[in-house]
């Protein structure tokens, strides 16, 4: 068979990164396709990883650094996937990479365009889950990789109305010259054999779910920019406050469940709340002292190795409580704490508890686009938008096409361990596919 | 059905016991020993009789079912067990009249219940018939009767949203017919346990009102003034709104007023009205109000409707002192004859409707 040793995978998230650094590392040659303007994913945005509480951004950042600076991996951040066509071994792949107003080569990330540009803080940042602000030129966070900065062309002021100050701010401020507003939209042509899909998640923001308040209650929250608020790096340094009135939140409330296992909703199992919940009260108490969390859950599902003694530490070393029950709705008071009213399941008792926070682990689905990604590469989803595999027990990262394969979420829920792992096993799968190649 | 078969029906099995159906239960939270998520759990053990008497305190308001994550039908699963319930004999006059005796005082009539008064009137408002319900709302705010009051409201469009509020400007905006049940009695429950508000006002349909005086028993330090509307059967307004679009051609959530008079569901919007059968709506009629059998609210203090009454009126039953005293400070009314046989034709076949499917649903209990 003729055709390309290389291989192009979709998606920068760890697993994305996992299987690139794997075939890499097997002298193959990669390209690592990013839609955001940094890799990374989701993982970057967490604080810590259970069930080892290891720092989520210090153990990926020298991945995400290997990755972008191996010799046998490209890295196209701020790209999408176009068109694709050809067959397993020899697939042509149209990737367009999004003008970033920025020269990648010349940028070396020093952010004086973000601290000059005069719509600074103005818009919500998107890493942080919209609690922090950003300008419209701006990092897309510290670690970012590659360390460029990106101009939004949706609020730029020069972009959009032609004229911002006398000159550009950014541009005026960059000592490197590397603001570059002639860029233009541009277009790879990538020759491969495999394709790897590592398109992971985004999670449901529930504002549909009236009863729990979301985005009408200030203090209720979701899962993600829990992370980001307890994160050093994060919009209020670590600091988990109320976003009411910015007074130190001692109180939290977890709730499970929220959109997912919900037969209306999601009907799948996201499979790593019950575990980042009890992370979080664990993670809380070790900031302060005098934090109280309270976990309301409807199954503790800690399945994997450890998981369950995790939760008893939890429960015994951290004092966290855990609630067996799924809460009716979430009200405020008039000093603006949610409350929560449930049915202690246990017990039977209808309790109303006040809380500081109401975090709510919201259902995780596949990513935005993977639809339309699905369709450019003929491959199925199954009936919830995950990628289908041949066979959940033989092949379980080939997709419904030859020499297309998936792994991490984009295939089905699953924590970073079993992505990382899935990651391995596409990239083993793919580099069998291209081993029997001869090149063109 | 046998119970099994009702369990299969209205997918108990489905039941996760999360508990979340128990925690929104408005009647749950007074009346402790009833919880929907413990009547599946008994259900599924094989330890439900239908003859317990906690299948009453269902007040057929939805929103167990609406939250629930599983699917269950709850208040379907309810009317099968009342349907077992009233085979073996027990009957359900017996729920309501123990209630009309604490909250009610006047002559009992067969078909319309407790009566004081019986008129049809008219003020100067301008209301979904005679504008009585805004008219009492507003006089008995200003003569601080109450201090606040539970309404529905329209939002997004036409669809029914129960608030309370203190504000007269939204008690006349909030006027007019909605034909769609909103839980009003959650923001009882909440005006209850969130304290402060003593004296409450609230606009209801009968369903609702069950449940209101129901929980009034646990509560009686509340000062309740309660409007029952008369109600024949209402919609869910999901699938009433794209039925709406198809049968008539227009959008429901621009209507100005709609109405359900003489067998026709009425729909006006933008100086025009649109009609069409009631019957070419009934998927959209909610699930409960098949079985349902008071057309008057029986348990209100003042209960208002169009039927027996002409253009322009209201009737008004008014069932108790309070509701006298609140009637009392209406100002510029303007009365006349109520048609009495025409209310109890209609409750008297809407209570045969309700019995009817409610033997339907029991049929072929084993006994």
């Amino acid at each position: 068979m003729t055709g390309n040793k290389s291989v192009v995978v979709i998606g920068g998230g760890v697993a994305g990164i996992q299987a690139a650094l794997d075939l890499a590392e097997q002298d193959f040659k990669v390209y690592l396709v990013e839609k955001n303007s940094s890799i990374g994913g989701r993982m970057a945005q967490l604080d810590k990883t259970f069930p080892t509480n290891d720092c989520s951004i210090c153990i990926l950042a020298p991945k995400m650094l290997e990755c972008f600076g191996h010799e046998n991996i490209t890295v196209l951040s701020y790209s999408e996937v176009g068109e694709v066509s050809g067959e397993k071994g020899d697939f042509t792949v149209k990737v367009c990479k999004k003008p970033r107003y920025v020269d990648e080569e010349k940028c070396t990330g020093c952010s004086a365009c973000e601290d000059a540009c005069l719509l600074k803080d103005r818009f919500p940042n998107e890493f942080d889950m919209g609690l922090g602000k950003r300008g419209a030129a701006y990092l897309p966070f510290a670690q970012a990789v590659p360390r460029v900065a990106v101009i939004d062309e949706e609020n730029c002021l020069f972009i959009t109305k032609g004229k911002c100050g006398k000159a550009p701010a950014c541009k005026e401020a960059c000592e490197r010259d590397a603001i570059d507003f002639d860029q233009k939209e541009e277009e790879v042509e990538l020759h491969v054999g495999a394709i790897i899909i590592a398109t992971g998640l985004d999670a449901y923001e529930p504002y549909e779910i009236e009863e729990y308040g979301y985005g009408q209650i200030e203090n209720v929250i979701t899962g993600l920019q829990y992370e980001r608020m307890i994160n050093a790096g994060g919009p209020t340094g670590g600091h988990l406050v109320r976003l009411s009135d910015g007074k130190p939140a001692k109180r939290l409330a977890f709730i499970l469940c929220v959109g997912s296992r919900d037969l209306k909703k999601f009907p799948y199992c996201s499979s790593v709340c019950c575990m980042y919940a009890t992370k979080s009260g664990m993670l809380a108490r070790e900031h302060e002292e005098d934090m109280e969390s309270f976990v309301f859950y409807t199954d503790m599902r800690a399945f994997g190795r450890g998981f369950h003694e995790y939760i008893e530490r939890g429960m015994e070393e951290y004092g966290i409580n855990f609630v067996r029950a799924k809460p009716g709705k979430i009200t405020e008071n008039d000093d603006k704490s949610p409350v929560i009213w449930y049915e202690d399941t246990l017990t039977g008792e209808l309790k109303r508890m006040e809380a500081d926070l109401v975090i709510l682990a919201t259902a995780l689905m596949p990513s935005k686009g993977v639809e339309e990604l699905a369709t450019t590469l003929e491959v199925e989803l199954d009936e919830y938008g995950f990628l289908k595999v041949k066979d959940s027990l033989y092949s379980p990262v080939d997709t419904t096409r030859e020499g297309v394969f998936v792994c991490g979420f984009a295939q089905s829920p699953k924590d970073i361990t079993d992505s990382v792992a899935q990651a391995s096993g596409a990239a083993g799968r793919a580099g069998e596919v291209i081993s029997f190649v001869s090149a063109k | 059905m046998e119970i099994e078969e009702l369990i299969r029906e209205t997918r108990v099995y489905n039941c996760v016991e999360c508990g979340e159906c128990t925690a929104n239960c408005p009647v749950s939270w007074f009346e402790t020993d009833y919880s929907p998520r413990a009547i599946a759990k008994k259900a599924l053990e094989g330890l439900i009789d239908a003859r317990e008497e906690k299948i009453w305190s269902c007040m057929s308001c939805e929103i167990c079912s609406d939250r629930c994550p599983s699917e269950v039908d709850y208040p379907k699963f309810i009317w099968g067990l009342r349907a077992e319930a009233l085979k073996s004999g027990i009957r359900e006059e017996t729920y309501v009249s123990e209630l009309e005796q604490l909250f009610l005082d006047g002559e009992r009539d067969e078909d319309i219940g407790i009566v004081r008064e019986i008129t049809a009137g008219k003020t100067t408002v301008e209301g979904q018939d005679g504008g009585i319900v805004t008219s009492l709302l507003t006089a008995g705010m200003e003569k601080w009767l109450f201090e606040s009051s539970i309404v529905v409201h329209k939002a997004d469009g036409f669809k029914a949203k129960a608030i309370t509020t203190e504000d007269v400007e939204a008690i006349i905006k909030a006027k007019g017919s909605k034909y769609q049940f909103a839980p009003t009695v959650e923001r009882m429950v909440e005006a209850i346990l969130e304290g402060g508000k003593k004296k409450i006002a609230i606009v209801a349909l009968p369903c609702s009102i069950y449940g209101i005086r129901r929980i009034q028993k646990a509560h009686p330090e509340v000062e309740l003034y309660t409007i029952g509307l008369f109600c024949f059967e209402n919609f869910y307004y999901e699938v009433l709104k794209p039925l709406v679009r198809e049968l008539m051609g227009v959008d429901l959530g621009l209507a100005d007023k709609i109405d359900v008079k003489k067998g026709k569901f009425v729909v006006d919007v933008g100086g025009e009205s649109k009609v069409c059968e009631v019957g070419e709506i009934d998927k959209a009629v909610r699930a409960s109000c098949l079985f349902c059998t008071d057309f008057t609210a029986r348990l209100a203090d003042i209960s208002v409707g169009s039927v027996g009454s002409p253009d322009g009126f209201s009737t008004v039953i008014i069932r108790s002192k309070k509701g006298e005293e609140l009637f009392g400070l209406l100002k510029g009314l303007e009365t006349t004859s109520v048609d009495r046989d025409e209310i109890v034709k209609l409750v008297r076949l809407k209570k045969k409707k309700g019995m009817d499917e409610l033997e339907k649903l029991g049929g072929g209990v084993k006994k």
